[in-house]
């Protein structure tokens, strides 16, 4: 079963800061609110594979395995798949090692919940077949079985 | 493949060979799969007759591909539709106005042309994303900062030519005000330079906005008449340190002292950050949903009841420590007179920032871009609630304490007239420095009666805005006609010249057709009868 350890426990409450064109809570210039808790970011072993780069550029700033800005507990890309998924599937997609290219590519090009289309002028078809090499070598890498 | 309206499949399929042979064949898009990716994911339209879809799309290189593209779209009357990184979601994503466009998709063209370090400024191609520009000022060392939009992945030039804005200092958070410089080919595929860039040989192009005669970068905000291909920015020098404060007051009435002493702090100077009128005792609630406004006797009783300030007005200041202190000092100063009023330094961060700084920021403020804002953009608020993305409304409204106060009122109680569900409503912001703007998230659903319905409510929402006087700066395709029409000075002056030019500049009107609602001659007739 490749339940993680981080991100099976159910979350905890801590505290959201989100800034949206100047909405506010209490705590001055962000607005606060209760949700998930920050695990600690999972280990993630990059692998050293051209996708790296093409991941970092174009998925890692939704779906990175560490902590979102802001103190807030994941990435939106990340918490999405937390909460779809609720554990049964590790939430960071690099520690995925059951995604291979046409599967990526069946979310890249249909878009999912919030997340569009990514077009082939910004990721090409290769470019998505390299992310999936490396997120299955990093999730192997990171001890993922 | 799909045809655009009123050109026949041979004519069609003649410029996409054209298309082709100019940026090569990988590079022009016709089968659904392909064209499907550029549809809008958050429309309002999704699914019906009437969504907004392309023929194809083409995706060159270079600024001559651009021309070949555009002459061969207007030899045979093939509507053109450009977009930049095509992220324009919540106002349109990649999708053309009019549908059977042929999109133009300009994020192959990502070059950073220039950074000029000592006249801080840079001069990028419309694929340029603020991620892109980010990275290269931190691995070139530089000192400059840009501004961003909430989410990263948006292209520099298409988010200015939208009008879009960010987060920090004054002449940087208006994107288009921010601008210094466009290149743009025209719809007879020539290529025209605004300002400075007219003069052959000038070092001045990013310097001095106007050149001589009419200023003609305001051609090309929201517009119809251009290919923007190279868009000149002026950067923000890192300042020394930065600082968040806030004064609370106590009292219903305070609001219009509040506004007004706000703007004299900021038009003289004083501070230079985004400035936001909030009010703790509206937003014990939902925090992203600033409440309706209620009367003074009863706002006065809950901040007597919950001890929470009536209004807070929070400004940033970016500079020398030193500066911005004395700064503070005399914003706490000119705010001492007011009964119960209380002061808070938010934040204070030294800069350049440390890596410990990262958690604790937010990033938008310190020209940083994210993606964090999706965390909550479509997904509601707390509880998990999603979404398949939203709509913003965008209203421009005074700026005054009794502007504020009404528009708020106005617009909540229209929204709940009409059942229009909000998941975002703003306090008073402004990404612009003279006047405030009123965001409204508006969740969307891939739900064609739903989103009847929204479109519905939406048009009498504008309607009642209209009404008031107060306009949006912005909106979906779907919303842009009724929009425009709002505009209606002396008969629609506004879209008649916007009309006039069209015709003048695009006569066989193949550019971006329909956009903020100027339409080209031959889809315009009836439209407005
Ligand atoms: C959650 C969320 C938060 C957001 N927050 C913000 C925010 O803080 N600030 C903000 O401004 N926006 C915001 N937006 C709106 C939008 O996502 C951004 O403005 C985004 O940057 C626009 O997309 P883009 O940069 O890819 O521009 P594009 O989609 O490339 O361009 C926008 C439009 O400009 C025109 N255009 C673009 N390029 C050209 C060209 N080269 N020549 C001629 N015409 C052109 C086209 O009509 C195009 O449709 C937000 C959206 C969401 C969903």
């Amino acid at each position: 079963m490749r339940r993680l350890m981080l991100m099976a426990s159910p979350p905890a409450v801590a505290l959201l800061a989100v800034a949206i064109y100047g909405a506010e809570g209490t705590g001055g210039q962000t607005a606060q609110a209760a949700t998930a808790s920050p695990a600690a970011a999972p280990h993630v072993v990059k692998a050293d594979l051209p996708g790296r780069a093409i991941f970092e550029h174009n998925c890692a700033p939704c779906h990175g395995a560490g902590p979102g800005d802001d103190g807030t507990p994941m990435l939106p890309g990340t918490m999405a798949l937390q909460r779809r998924y609720e554990g049964e599937v590790p939430a960071a997609l690099e520690l995925r090692d059951d995604l291979d290219g046409d599967t990526l590519r069946l979310f890249v090009r249909n878009g999912i919940g919030a997340m569009p289309m990514f077009r082939k002028s910004e990721l090409s078809d290769a470019d998505v077949d390299a992310v999936a090499a490396y997120l299955k070598a990093t999730a192997e890498a990171s001890g993922v079985k | 493949m799909r045809t655009p309206p009123g050109v026949s499949a041979a004519t069609f399929a003649d410029g996409i060979a054209e298309m082709k042979s100019a940026v090569g064949e990988e590079w022009v898009f016709t089968s659904d799969p392909d064209v499907d990716t550029y549809r809008d994911f958050y429309s309002v339209l999704w699914g019906e007759e009437d969504e907004r879809i392309a023929s194809a799309a083409v995706a060159p290189k270079n600024v001559e591909e651009v021309q070949a593209v555009v002459r061969a779209a207007n030899a045979r009357g093939i509507p053109l539709y450009p977009v930049s990184t095509g992220r324009n979601l919540g106002y349109g994503g990649s999708a053309p106005v009019y549908s059977g466009s042929v999109v133009l998709d300009l994020k192959r063209m990502d070059r950073i042309i220039e950074v000029n370090e000592g006249n801080a400024s840079c001069l990028v191609e419309p694929g340029v994303s603020y991620f892109d520009m980010y990275r290269h000022l931190q691995e070139t060392g530089s000192k400059l900062w840009i501004d961003v939009p909430d989410p990263g992945w948006g292209s520099m030039v298409g988010n200015a030519l939208d009008s879009g804005g960010g987060y920090t200092a004054a002449p940087y958070r208006g994107h288009f005000e921010a601008q210094c410089g466009i290149e743009a080919v025209m719809a007879d595929g020539e290529l025209f330079r605004t300002g400075m860039g007219a003069l052959p040989g000038s070092e001045t192009w990013q310097q001095y906005k106007m050149g001589i005669g009419p200023c003609l970068d305001g051609l090309f905000r929201q517009s119809t008449l251009g290919v923007v291909t190279k868009m000149g920015f002026w950067l923000f020098p890192q300042p020394e340190a930065y600082m968040s404060c806030s004064v609370e007051l106590q009292r219903f009435e305070d609001i219009e002292p509040l506004v007004d002493l706000f703007n004299e702090l900021e038009y003289g100077n004083i501070f230079n950050g985004m400035p936001s009128i909030g009010s703790p005792v509206l937003a014990s609630g939902n925090p992203l949903i600033f409440a309706e406004i209620p009367e003074p006797e009863e706002m006065n009783r809950r901040v007597r009841e919950t001890g929470l300030a009536a209004w807070r007005g929070s400004m940033v200041f970016y500079g020398p420590e030193k500066v911005i202190r004395a700064q503070w000092d005399y914003v706490q100063e000119r705010f001492a007179h007011f009964e119960g009023v209380k002061f808070k330094e938010n934040q204070f961060v030294k800069l350049p920032l440390r890596p410990e700084d990262m958690e604790k920021i937010q990033k938008n403020r310190f020209g940083i871009p994210s993606m964090e804002i999706f965390s909550v953009g479509s997904r509601g608020f707390g509880d998990f609630n999603p979404s398949d993305g939203h709509i913003w409304f965008s209203a421009i409204i005074p700026r005054s304490g009794k502007g504020f106060v009404k528009a708020n009122r106005v617009m909540r109680q229209a929204c709940a007239e009409h059942d229009v569900p909000l998941f975002m409503f703003s306090p008073a912001v402004t990404c612009w420095t003279r006047s405030f703007v009123l965001f409204a998230a508006v969740p969307v659903y891939k739900d064609k009666e739903k989103n009847r319905r929204l479109r519905e409510s939406v048009l009498k929402v504008i309607q009642i805005c209209a009404e008031h006087g107060w306009g949006e700066y912005r909106c979906p395709p779907a919303f842009q006609d009724a929009v425009m029409d709002a505009y209606s000075f002396n008969n629609n002056m506004l879209r008649r010249v916007n009309e006039k030019i069209k015709d003048a500049l695009d006569p066989n009107g193949i550019l971006s057709a329909g956009r903020y609602g100027v339409w080209p001659k031959h889809l315009r007739d009836g439209r407005h009868a």
